[in-house]
């Protein structure tokens, strides 16, 4: 099979940068078994049955080279939107205040958010019993996993200790400034939460509008026992950039965990969602919103592994494809032999705005238990008729009129408690059906 | 052992009622592919060049293609040449009348309850008899005639009508199309051909009966069924082999043409020798079926019961070409035991205003992995159109798989897709509820069951609906969870 062009040519930058991505957070072994997985699977190229819808085309076109290395440490700004922790560029930590930090501890020190730098050197064991924990299970999967572990040098810890529960929502800006084009940016989020405690997140990603980068994120979440967390977030990317995004979970006994994600945009965007439910109780809620136009691409590959028995997932996605823009969603419940008393309800919904947007769903099941409840529903339509004309006869526009059943649609999905927060995402998503629907 | 852990082991220890052999005396070809088997082949059936052709280069393709695996299933390696590719019985291979069929043959037929005798009008029936690889007998065959109907073996065809078969053969289902597909090109041995002439309603159900008898033979049949305008026909289709320890192949080809405003329904049950318990033996089922709705306003209907094979790889599909063209697809998958099945259905909507509907219905028992996957594909031209598609699955013990896996690819703002799937077992109160009444389990759950089933079965032509139910009921018999 050929080839794809990236695997040699980040092999390449390995050769080169493998030292001193060492130098800067060492791993001992976790890199070289990394570059080798990596070796072995290429690039993920299209011939993969889950990469076969994955249009990353024109990711080659780039010889992209590895952010803040070499380059020197880039100049920054404290991003205007107000938060706790701001991650600038893969590299620099700041506090609520825009000052730079190895560490911010918030919540009277019940939370801490440090580089992973920090986290190595001051809790080597505990960094060790995380870092690389689930990504390691998939890195022979697919090479796009090592490809992280490889060159990750910076990234975030975020631990919430144990039995505490956060007296509000904690706000994290992940901003990439002043990046020049054709830059690689591996960072990796490690969530912590400890047993019984219950935090709640709220994430905001974005890079400048007209930039190359190919942004890769991998946030690997683990939850102790009775722990609940939640995170939102907003994903604004430039219509230029190469976005791949994993969040691989782990739940123990009884934790609970919700999460929803609004994508506006982005030349090309892969959400790899895997959730394992590794002891019973558990309660797992995944929810997302994809809005697509010009020639965007996103997809959402959301895989749930039912381990053990009597935990319950659910899924909600929701896509609104414009222009010539794709949204895809790949939905994979695993029912594993014994996961008895599971219930598991995935659901797709769609809309598609202009003939030459295109959607695409696979909300597949895969069961090895009887006693189960399992279903899922897929729809791709089109705006209702008769509720439009019940609008329109009422002196409401026809853009108007589907901006308002767009952004019921959609809104839907934005599963965020807070108020003022979820009319931020939503005010986001008018925006972008406004682009939409000109 | 509980109640319905005895009932379930009763159920998987019956043994497969069409497993017996006919001792009858066969040619047979000796076993490996090349290209001087396939000369063989075509000489025997004394076959005009550009079809040669055409299997050579199917041989050519085959060659360079491999096997695929994507399927949710587990293929042992299959040497392709340990099979033999030809197999007929010694005696005169095509009757005139039944006078002059073997005995034994009849028998065979007769025992499988597939009427050859034509005063069994009662039946309705008309039906050609494949054994092995050939074509025995084809009924009926002047009735149709006057109305101008071909219903004969595709060998047969390939004699008297040269000009439809080159024309049609290969059009929906290509050489190249896959690896099974090609392999069959190469040596697809007979099967059916239809032809209904334009604003002909076909009196009666065309019927084939496939059989495979020979050990250690391949089975590729090969079906073109043409509709011609405004026309309508029934088509059926039955298979069965005898219990042999070794797997036995099977790749057919069917291929459906169906012109403006014409109607074609197509069913089959299938029941192939399922293997034994502990999955020895069985026929792997790896079939390409695939019609297209030519015309505007054409209509093409799959029915399928599948209860048979050991490994089943099978999606019956078609292109919605013709502007308000329709096309149905029901199915009932039953696996048992160490059965594999993948199987399910593709809707490819070109034309506009098309319109397809899918219902599935799954039933895994056993140590059997059941799998449905489909697709649904709406192209930027095929505006307001629509498809509903439903696939549930049974799972009736707890060490058998269910598995759902649909593809949608909606590329226009004017059509509207909808799916929904659901996997559960038998639910107790339902048991209960009807225990309560009076019911036995066992009852309980063939009661549940074939209304589960009914959608799909009620879509069946009478007396494939009462063989198919038979079928299901003997399958399920015991088979509590």
């Amino acid at each position: 099979m050929k080839e794809h062009k990236l695997t040699s040519h980040f092999l390449q930058l390995w050769e080169q940068y493998a030292q001193q991505l060492e130098e800067q957070l060492p791993l001992g072994t976790l890199r070289q078994t990394a570059m080798e997985r990596f070796r072995q699977q290429g690039f993920p190229h299209k011939k993969l049955e889950k990469w076969r819808f994955s249009n990353w085309m024109g990711i080659d076109n780039h010889e992209w080279t590895l952010n803040g290395l070499d380059t020197g440490t880039s100049t920054y700004q404290k991003p205007g939107h107000p938060a706790d922790a701001y991650f600038i560029n893969g590299e620099i930590l700041l506090d609520g205040e825009g000052q730079s930090r190895e560490m911010v501890q918030l919540e009277g020190g019940a939370v801490r958010i440090a580089t992973l730098s920090y986290a190595r050197a001051h809790w080597p064991e505990k960094f060790f019993t995380h870092f690389n924990h689930l990504n390691g299970q998939k890195e022979s999967l697919y090479g796009i996993f090592p490809l992280n572990t490889m060159f990750v040098a910076r990234g975030l810890w975020i631990e919430v200790a144990e039995e505490v529960e956060l007296s509000r929502p904690l706000t994290i800006v992940y901003d990439v400034q002043a990046v020049p084009d054709g830059r690689f940016l591996p960072m990796r989020s490690l969530w912590i939460a400890g047993r019984g405690s219950k935090a709640e997140f709220l994430l905001y990603e974005r890079n400048e509008p007209t930039k190359h980068h190919f942004i890769h994120h991998v946030h690997e979440i683990y939850m102790a026992e009775n722990a609940e967390v939640q995170r939102a977030t907003l994903q604004k990317y430039s219509g230029k950039s190469f976005i791949f995004s994993a969040e691989l979970s782990a739940q123990l006994a009884e934790s609970q965990y919700r999460r929803h994600t609004s994508t506006i945009g982005s030349a090309a965007l892969r959400n790899e969602l895997h959730a394992l439910l590794q002891e019973p109780g558990v309660h797992t809620n995944l929810s997302g919103l994809y809005l697509v136009g010009s020639t965007e691409k996103v997809e959402n590959q959301v895989f749930v592994d039912h381990a053990v028995p009597d935990c319950e997932s659910f899924e909600n996605f929701v896509g609104i494809a414009g222009g010539t823009g794709r949204g895809a969603f790949t939905g994979h419940i695993l029912v594993r032999k014994d996961a008895q008393k599971t219930q598991a309800y995935q659901s797709s919904r769609n809309v598609v705005l202009d003939d030459s947007a295109w959607i695409r769903t696979l909300p597949f099941l895969e069961i090895y238990a009887d006693d189960v409840k399992c279903s899922h529903g897929a729809t791709v339509g089109k705006l209702d008729e008769d509720i439009m004309f019940y609008l329109r006869s009422r002196g409401v526009p026809d853009r108007e009129a589907r901006k308002m059943l767009l952004t019921a649609f959609a809104a839907e999905t934005v599963e965020v408690d807070a108020e003022e927060v979820r009319n931020e995402f939503i005010a986001e998503i008018q925006r972008k059906l406004d682009e939409l629907l000109c | 052992m509980s109640d319905s852990d005895k009932i379930i082991q009763e159920y998987t220890t019956r043994e497969y009622e069409h497993g017996f052999v006919t001792d009858i005396e066969m040619d047979v070809v000796p076993p490996g592919l090349d290209e001087e088997k396939i000369r063989f082949i075509s000489r025997k059936k004394n076959e005009p060049d550009w079809l040669l052709e055409f299997r050579l280069k199917a041989y050519r393709t085959w060659k360079q293609m491999e096997q695929p695996n994507w399927a949710h299933l587990d293929i042992p390696p299959i040497d392709f040449q340990s099979y033999s590719y030809y197999a007929e019985p010694k005696k005169k291979p095509r009757y005139k009348s039944l006078d002059e069929v073997d005995p034994k043959l009849i028998e065979t037929f007769n025992k499988l309850g597939i009427p050859l005798e034509e005063q069994k009008r009662l039946a309705g029936v008309a039906v050609d008899a494949v054994f092995d690889s050939v074509s025995v007998m084809t009924t009926y065959k002047e009735t149709l005639q006057e109305l101008g109907i071909i219903f004969c073996s595709i060998s047969e065809a390939v004699q008297e009508h040269p000009d439809l078969v080159k024309k049609y053969l290969g059009s929906v289902v290509p050489i190249h199309d896959n690896f099974y597909a090609a392999l069959n090109s190469a040596v697809f041995s007979d099967g059916s051909f239809v032809y209904i002439p334009p604003g002909v309603r076909c009196p009666m159900e065309l019927s084939t009966y496939f059989r495979i008898n020979t050990k250690g033979l391949g089975q590729f049949e090969r079906t073109l069924i043409i509709a011609d305008e405004g026309s309508y026909v029934s088509y059926l289709e039955g298979c069965t082999a005898p219990m042999r320890d070794e797997n036995q192949l099977h790749a057919a080809v069917v291929e459906i043409i169906v012109h403006k405003d014409a109607e074609v329904k197509y069913s089959t049950v299938q029941n192939w020798y399922p293997g034994d318990e502990e999955g020895k033996g069985g026929i792997f089922n790896f079939v390409t079926k695939r019609g297209i709705c030519l015309g505007d306003r054409s209509k093409l209907s799959w029915t399928q019961v599948e209860t048979g094979s050991a490994i089943t790889w099978k999606y019956p599909s078609t292109i919605l070409k013709g502007d308000y063209s329709q096309a149905e697809f029901y199915s009932v998958a039953l696996t048992n035991n160490r059965q594999q099945a993948d199987t399910g259905t593709k809707m490819i909507h070109l034309g506009k205003h098309t319109k397809s509907l899918v219902i599935s219905k799954g039933i895994s028992a056993g140590r059997s992995q059941n799998t449905y996957r489909g697709m649904v594909s709406i192209a930027k031209n095929a505006v307001h159109s629509r498809n509903f598609s439903q696939c549930d699955s049974l799972l009736l013990t707890d060490k058998c798989g269910a598995h759902t896996f649909p593809y949608i690819d909606v590329h226009n703002s004017s059509s509207v897709v909808e799916h929904e799937a659901t996997t559960s077992k038998i639910a107790d109160e339902q048991i209960f509820y009807l225990q309560q009444r009076g019911l036995d389990e066992e009852e309980a759950v063939r009661l549940i069951v074939n209304g589960y089933a009914r959608e799909v079965l009620q879509q069946l032509p009478m007396e494939f609906a009462a063989e198919a139910r038979k079928l299901l009921e003997i399958s399920l018999e015991g088979s509590v969870g």
